[in-house]
């Protein structure tokens, strides 16, 4: 079929049909609809959407799409926020929430292998009980699946200390369009042969194969951890705090800042532990053995007591380190308080240029005439960027769009990144080629044709 | 759809609705989820999509009405809500049956094995049996503890009426447990307000206005809201969560002639009878099971009062196990989709464990019918009334 096809032939929905009995192949548009969304708000109809509850049923899928050439869109909870769930080129929605076992938790070998519908905070809460730890943490960990924090290299907050979503990926099985199944790395932790095709996939928004299996590196849990939060009234005071604290020494595990509007908004949705007059905050966890965590958070408080903070408040319990937690994973959806749209960016800067990165795009925006929330990984220079408009008044998305690309171009001309976790998907696709060349974008390409010849595997998408 | 829109907020698509809905765990169909009822609304009143009016309504009405997505939802959108708008504005017949079901009391249920063949979808008999077997009022657990003395709680006003409300269930097919909440609260010297023996309660109202049916939704909240005021404003006790969760949400009626402040106070008097008692002290019998599992009511959330009381009373033979799960009753879901209620049952029963010979307390009359018409065998279940000798 051509790219653009909007429906599929009745024999093309009687195959689907065969290989997803019952009610695992969805033809009826009140039925697709929402798989034609997700959290970054677009969307596009689907031809078809299909819940595959093994490997064979995929590889058959696949074999099927190559040969029809049938755009694929391989989806889990839907919580990217950059379009990559949405089909746009019309195409079969794949849900992975019928494969979300956890097949085993290895305490000898340190992995876990799962599949990619698995929620990664199940996993989590699965290596933890017998006493390992998978440290990625993207704010959606509750909701989101570790087949999706694969596809987009997801971060978080433990980052700092602990890398991201690709530091943990040591293998994995995949589907290639055509139906040919791909195995890459293994349960060794260190693996130097051959080109990495893990670390490859890793990252590559669906566009290159179908994961079906992940093995996962664990750690030891550490035995305890504590947090800190603590108010500020300017955002300076702020980062001069962070700064003092790794001139002290300390590597916390997680370091985030909330600042200016996020702090306001935040406040209405929410109880917030700081006065008033707070416009920014950061919040410190410290792990390691009991001991240890004590030891550190008297020393990070002392530190912290320097900077005149406006409020502080620990959390030496895992209920009381939650309650600080949860107002950090309460920005994103408080954001709409400031506005019903956003534009979200997810910029990453050399740590030395956050300061000047932060106002900034405070500075754009003030210009502008739109508020803006900032927060995020400050420890190491990832900052959420959320630009808030309302699409009903009138010029007011031509705005937000000014803003967003003046952002983008401060961010590059700091030397930094367009997007540190989130991914390109369709919203920041055309600011690719702003940030990476032209030879090295034919590599991709070049990549993506070796993979996917007929570009079924979430065109349109990421580079 | 023109007008005014059915939600007082756009769904933002974050999907934290997904992991809070037992629907999509029982079934992973995230078509169910609340995120897609509300995507489903939003695209028929903003021509997102072409959508077939009755089809996208029939779809997004398929919600146990449990509320659970309405804790974790940032723009305060629940999709119980959602529904009741949706079905009162096209009430159907799984409506009008429930409200018959509801509203028409000891009368009508013996009837239901004959009526359960009129309702769309009615092929699967096997769990409709197990309902009807479960209104059956003399299905009860064997009691096995005997209270030898107790206490009101500390939060309780000494001098404070109390009036129990009986609720659909219990008042047509479980006498007993009002008969022993009654001595509970002589017990603890707990006084019923003048001319309170047999004042004529309607339903709370959740269970109509989570139907559709509005009128009668607000003609209940109004008929109980008169009788509390001829009473003297007292307490309202409740033995099931659901008839709690359902009184206190008549505050939020804005269709009752509320005087100022008197919403907030009709809601402080709605008390769950275990949150009564303070200091209490009971013997086992020889029957006693040696699993207690318990099931904590969705309508109880956040923090269950019973639960916390039976785990006072009943110490290390009360093990609750994994009682988070909702038990999928789901008002007209029951009628219209017996087999999404009965996967979101299975998936409860399979995370619960209970051994066999193993007893299943639990606190809200919903949840009641629907476990002991979903139990594995050897499993008993009741209200925790039940086992009080």
């Amino acid at each position: 079929m051509s790219p653009s096809e909007t429906s599929l032939s009745s024999s093309q929905e009687s195959f689907l049909r065969g290989l997803f009995p019952g009610d695992d192949c969805l033809l009826e548009p009140e039925e697709k609809l929402i798989f034609g969304a997700d959290a970054g708000r677009g969307y596009a109809p689907p031809l078809a959407v299909v819940r595959p509850c093994n490997q064979g049923q995929i590889v058959e899928l696949l074999r099927f799409a190559h040969t029809e050439q049938i755009p694929i869109y391989p989806r889990a909870r839907g919580t990217n926020v950059v379009g990559d769930c949405v089909p746009e080129t019309p195409g079969i929605v794949v849900s992975t929430l019928k494969m979300n076992a956890v097949k085993a938790i290895d305490e000898n070998d340190f992995v876990a292998v799962v599949e990619p519908g698995v929620v990664t905070s199940d996993l989590q809460a699965a290596a933890e009980a017998k006493k390992l730890f998978y440290p990625p943490d993207p704010a959606s960990m509750r909701i989101s699946t570790i087949g999706g924090n694969v596809a987009t290299c997801a971060g978080g907050m433990r980052a700092l200390k602990y890398g991201v979503t690709r530091d943990y990926v040591l293998g994995m099985t995949a589907v290639l369009p055509g139906g040919e199944v791909i195995t890459t790395g293994g349960r060794a932790h260190k693996n130097v042969v051959g080109l990495d095709l893990t670390r490859l996939l890793v990252g590559s928004e669906g566009t290159l194969a179908f994961i079906t299996e992940l093995i996962i590196k664990l750690l030891p849990l550490p035995e305890a951890t504590a947090s800190l939060l603590v108010g500020y009234s300017s955002l300076e005071q702020a980062l001069d705090a962070a700064r003092d604290v790794f001139a002290a020494g300390i590597l916390p595990a997680c370091l985030e800042l909330i600042a200016g509007q996020s702090i306001y908004c935040l406040g209405q949705v929410t109880d917030v532990p700081w006065p008033e007059n707070t416009q920014a905050a950061l919040l410190f966890r410290v792990d390691g053995s009991r001991r240890a965590v004590d030891a550190d958070m008297d020393r990070l408080i002392e530190v912290i007591k320097t900077g005149s903070p406006s409020s502080l408040d620990q959390g030496r319990t895992p209920e009381a380190e939650e309650q600080l937690w949860e107002v950090r994973r309460m920005i994103n959806p408080a954001s709409f308080q400031a506005g019903p749209n956003k534009l979200a960016d997810d910029i990453a800067v050399p740590r030395g240029a956050l300061k000047e990165a932060l106002t900034g795009v405070e500075t754009i925006c003030a210009d502008i005439g739109l508020p803006v929330l900032n927060f995020g990984h400050l420890g190491d220079g990832n900052i959420h960027v959320n630009v808030m408009y309302d699409k009903a008044v009138p010029g007011q998305s031509d705005l937000a769009t000014q803003a967003k690309e003046k952002i983008l171009d401060l961010t590059l001309s700091l030397g930094g990144t367009v997007s540190g976790e989130h991914g390109i998907g369709l919203s920041k696709l055309h600011t690719v080629s702003k940030q990476i060349g032209e030879t090295e974008r034919g590599l991709m390409r070049h990549i993506k044709t070796a993979f996917d010849p007929h570009n079924i595997m979430n065109p349109g998408k990421a580079y | 759809m023109a007008g005014t829109s059915l939600l007082n907020k756009d769904c933002t698509l974050c999907g934290r609705c997904l992991q809070a809905c037992p629907l999509v765990k029982a079934t992973a169909k995230e078509e169910l989820s609340p995120r897609a009822k509300s995507f489903l609304v939003q695209a028929m009143e903003q021509d997102i999509a072409v959508l077939t009016t009755r089809r996208a309504e029939d779809l997004a009405a398929l919600c146990l009405g449990c509320g659970r997505c309405g804790e974790v939802c940032p723009q305060g959108l629940a999709a119980p809500d959602l529904v009741a708008k949706l079905r009162a504005a096209h009430p159907g017949f799984e409506g009008w049956l429930w409200k018959t079901w509801i509203k028409g009391g000891s009368a009508l249920w013996p009837a239901m094995a004959r009526v359960s063949g009129l309702v769309p979808n009615s092929s699967t008999p096997g769990s409709r049996r197990g309902m009807i077997k479960a209104l059956d009022g003399r299905t009860s657990l064997t009691p096995w503890l005997r209270i030898t003395s107790m206490e009101p709680s500390e939060g309780y006003a000494g001098d404070k009426q109390a009036a129990l409300f009986p609720g659909c269930f219990a008042g047509r097919t479980r006498p007993g447990w009002l008969a022993k909440a009654r001595d509970i609260l002589d017990q603890l010297g707990i006084a019923a307000p003048e001319g309170a023996k047999e004042p004529r309660w309607d339903c709370c109202g959740s269970t109509l206005g989570h139907a559709g049916l509005r009128k009668e939704e607000i003609k209940a909240h109004q008929h109980n809201v008169d009788i509390w005021r001829d009473l003297g404003r007292p307490l309202l006790v409740v033995v099931c969560a659901s008839c709690g969760h359902g009184l206190k949400e008549t505050a939020l009626d804005r269709d009752i002639d509320w005087a100022e402040g008197e919403a907030e106070m009709w809601r402080e008097s709605v008390v769950w009878l275990s949150s009564l008692i303070g200091s209490i002290h009971a013997e086992l019998l020889d029957n006693a099971p040696e699993q207690v599992r318990y099931h904590s009511p969705c309508h109880a959330r956040p923090q269950d009062p019973d639960k916390a009381f039976l785990a006072r009373l009943l110490g290390e033979r009360f093990s609750p196990g994994s009682d988070e799960a909702c038990c999928g009753l789901g008002g007209v879901l029951q009628l219209a989709a017996p087999e999404l209620s009965r996967s979101v049952a299975a998936q409860l029963w399979t995370a619960m464990a209970p051994t066999p010979g193993a007893q299943v307390l639990t606190g809200c009359s919903g949840c009641v019918l629907q476990l002991t018409a979903t139990a594995p065998k050897n499993t008993a279940v009741g209200h925790w009334l039940e086992i009080l000798a």
